[in-house]
């Protein structure tokens, strides 16, 4: 049985679909708080180190094994490497899933957000069922509002929406993902300067940006800052989850993926960067501290500034529905990827067609999405995350997140500098590059990355005690902060050992 | 996308620390670092205020206001730009501005760079890619698979 895979109708598509992927949730406001807590335009040496020493070479190890095989993730692997090669990659996917999971429950809740901007996100009043929120807040507060939010039954229906909307997007493969992308990419960069714009004009905006860039040198010594710049590279570039090598498996095996590599580690990092001037001019205006990662400074913080940016109400609302759309955008064009990854490979390995493949994906991946949104209160007190979902959804990010990432990182650089040889996947990408990567390529992909890799995870696992969620005060589900990371590296085990051994359907 | 450490720990901030509404502790509306200002509070009681610079991040400095002349009336030179957070034990906590009392050169500096080298890469590469597109086919992959 042979199977036609499908191509990209152009270059620019899958660049923009790359693109895309790379830029998501995270770089909106991951990059300004870890520019913030690291030091401002300082962050920027270790930033710009990371980039070119692990994101450019590992975007070009995914790529090129991509182009180089015609093949999925742990496909690509497993002719590298046999079933040790492919069973890292299926627990890759497995990784993938756990993230596409919860990925699309927050898209769910901006999207229950962005409903709110024009309802009554923007007004006094809000209450949410815990102690603190009983009584209505006396001034708009996002907060309340987010939390009264996940704290009811409605995000089910937003949740499946967005499941809907990923699932057309893929239904035709690379066709109907360039489709959309060709909008969506576009539409982010658009929204993302409006609010840049309406950022540095607001007075003492452009103090915020200046903010951001003036280096505060006094922890460029602390490793943790470059840890911080390691890790935010790494994530930030959707690394170790497959996804550039589905992407790049669609490309003519004559694709430049050195520069292709470049383009989309730029793109990313030059969306982080206008990302970081919206932010921090708001930041910087309304005194916000940003505290705390992603979802609180998305959902929490950025709402907070967006609602004295004018004392015109629907000024306030069209700018808070614009932001809560491009963090939908951005989300939708990564969480397509990350499905398109695991479809592709199981389309790769069971010769099944694409809809079938889909339907494979959507059934425990909707439910996983609606039990990350489980509205019973567990914690009234929020010391910890309130709901069941959010404290589902907590702990599987940080173990998921953080280290699923991270081990495959390591694996994938291990199998191709060692067992493949990086000096060969040098020769195969310099065969079609007019950049010729040199021997400094060899010895990051050998010796650097993997070091590096293996500092950074010895260094989270150390400081990982007490258990991560055990301080939480969730009487009756304090088992969740043990169960969950072992049902994790149970399941993605068992997955990746199952899909590993499984006999393949199509032949040679 | 990352670990949600401190969720709830930002959703507190906002709501006792970072809203301006509520907090006692009254300020100018511009403060310029390395020029004084006159920070009140409004209670009866003497206190202390603690400055932070940078709250919240890995490089925290802090610094304690002592009121002046028997009155819970502080002054206060701002060492750093940027946000600041201000605490006493009657008045609760807020946060602040502090702006650039001139152009910050080295922001600039650093800005201009990290524009070169992220737009110049992308531009670069995104010339490149043009290039080689020009009157190339794109060849359909169908092939065998394992």
């Amino acid at each position: 049985m042979t199977t036609n895979r499908g191509t990209w109708k152009s270059k620019l598509g899958f660049i923009l679909a790359a693109s895309g992927s790379a830029i998501g949730l995270g770089n909106i406001v991951f990059f300004s708080s870890n520019a913030y807590q690291y030091g401002g335009g300082a962050f920027y040496l270790p930033y710009f180190i990371a980039l070119f020493v692990l994101g450019m070479p590992l975007m070009m190890l995914e790529l090129g094994i991509g182009t180089m095989t015609g093949r999925s993730f742990p496909m690509a692997l497993g002719k590298i490497a046999g079933k040790k090669g492919e069973f890292v990659g299926w627990w890759s996917i497995a990784g993938a899933l756990f993230i596409t999971m919860y990925y699309i429950t927050i898209l769910g809740w901006a999207l229950g957000m962005m409903a709110g901007s024009l309802g009554s996100l923007f007004e006094a009043g809000a209450t949410a069922p815990f102690d603190d929120y009983l009584k209505p807040s006396p001034a708009a507060n996002s907060t309340v509002y987010f939390f009264n939010l996940i704290s009811g039954w409605l995000p089910f229906f937003f949740i499946i929406l967005i499941w809907a909307i990923n699932l057309l997007i893929l239904r035709k493969g690379t066709a109907s993902i360039e489709r959309a992308v060709r909008v969506i990419v576009p539409l982010m960069w658009i929204f993302m300067l409006i609010l840049v714009v309406r950022g540095i004009t607001l007075e003492k905006g452009f103090d915020g940006v200046m903010y951001l860039f003036t280096p505060d040198l006094e922890g460029i010594a602390q490793p943790h800052v470059w840890r911080g710049a390691f890790s935010q590279m790494f994530f930030s570039l959707s690394l170790g989850m497959g996804i550039m090598t589905a992407y790049a498996s669609y490309l003519p095996r004559d694709s430049d993926q050195a520069n292709n590599a470049m383009l989309i580690s730029f793109l990313n990092c030059s969306f982080e960067f206008i990302a970081g001037i919206a932010i921090f001019s708001l930041l910087f205006v309304y005194a916000l501290n940003p505290a705390g990662t992603t979802l609180s400074l998305s959902f929490f913080v950025i709402p907070q500034g967006i609602n004295g940016i004018s004392a015109v109400p629907w000024i306030v609302r069209l700018f808070g529905f614009l932001f809560f759309l491009l963090m939908i955008l951005a989300g939708l064009s990564s969480s397509v990827s990350l499905i398109e990854g695991f479809a592709s490979s199981l389309i790769d390995k069971l010769g099944i067609t694409r809809s079938r493949a889909l339907a494979t994906i959507a059934i425990p991946g909707i439910t996983g999405s609606l039990l990350f949104t489980l509205p019973q209160v567990i914690d009234p007190s929020l010391s910890g995350d309130g709901t069941l979902g959010l404290t589902l959804l907590d702990i599987t990010d940080h173990w998921v997140f953080n280290y699923s990432l991270l081990f495959i990182g390591f694996a994938e650089v291990v199998l191709i500098g060692w067992v493949m040889g990086a000096d060969n996947l040098r020769q195969l990408l310099n065969r079609h590059s007019r950049l010729r990567l040199g021997p400094w390529f060899t010895f990051m992909i050998r010796y650097f990355i993997p070091g590096l890799l293996a500092v950074v995870i010895a260094s989270s696992l150390y400081n990982e005690a007490p258990l991560y969620g055990s301080s939480y005060d969730m009487p009756g589900y304090k088992w969740l902060t043990v169960f969950i990371p072992l049902f994790w590296l149970v399941s993605s085990t068992v997955f990746a050992l199952y899909l590993t051994h499984k006999s393949t359907n199509i032949s040679e | 996308m990352q670990t949600i450490l401190n969720f709830l720990l930002a959703a507190a901030l906002l709501l006792s620390v970072g809203i301006p509404v509520s907090a006692q502790i009254i300020v100018p509306d511009n403060l310029v670092v390395r020029q004084m200002a006159t920070i009140t509070i409004d209670t009866g009681k003497l206190d202390t205020i603690v400055v932070t610079y940078r709250p919240n991040s890995s490089i925290v400095r802090s610094e304690i206001l002592l009121p002046q002349g028997g009155r819970n009336t502080f002054l206060w030179t701002p060492q750093k730009v940027g946000i600041v957070r201000l605490s006493s034990k009657t008045s609760g906590t807020r946060n602040v501005s502090v702006q650039f009392e001139k152009a910050s050169y080295s922001g600039i500096l650093v800005m201009a760079l990290a524009a070169v080298i992220l737009f110049g890469g992308a531009a670069f590469s995104f010339k490149t890619l043009l290039e080689k597109e020009e009157g190339k086919e794109v060849i359909s992959r169908k092939h065998p698979d394992t």
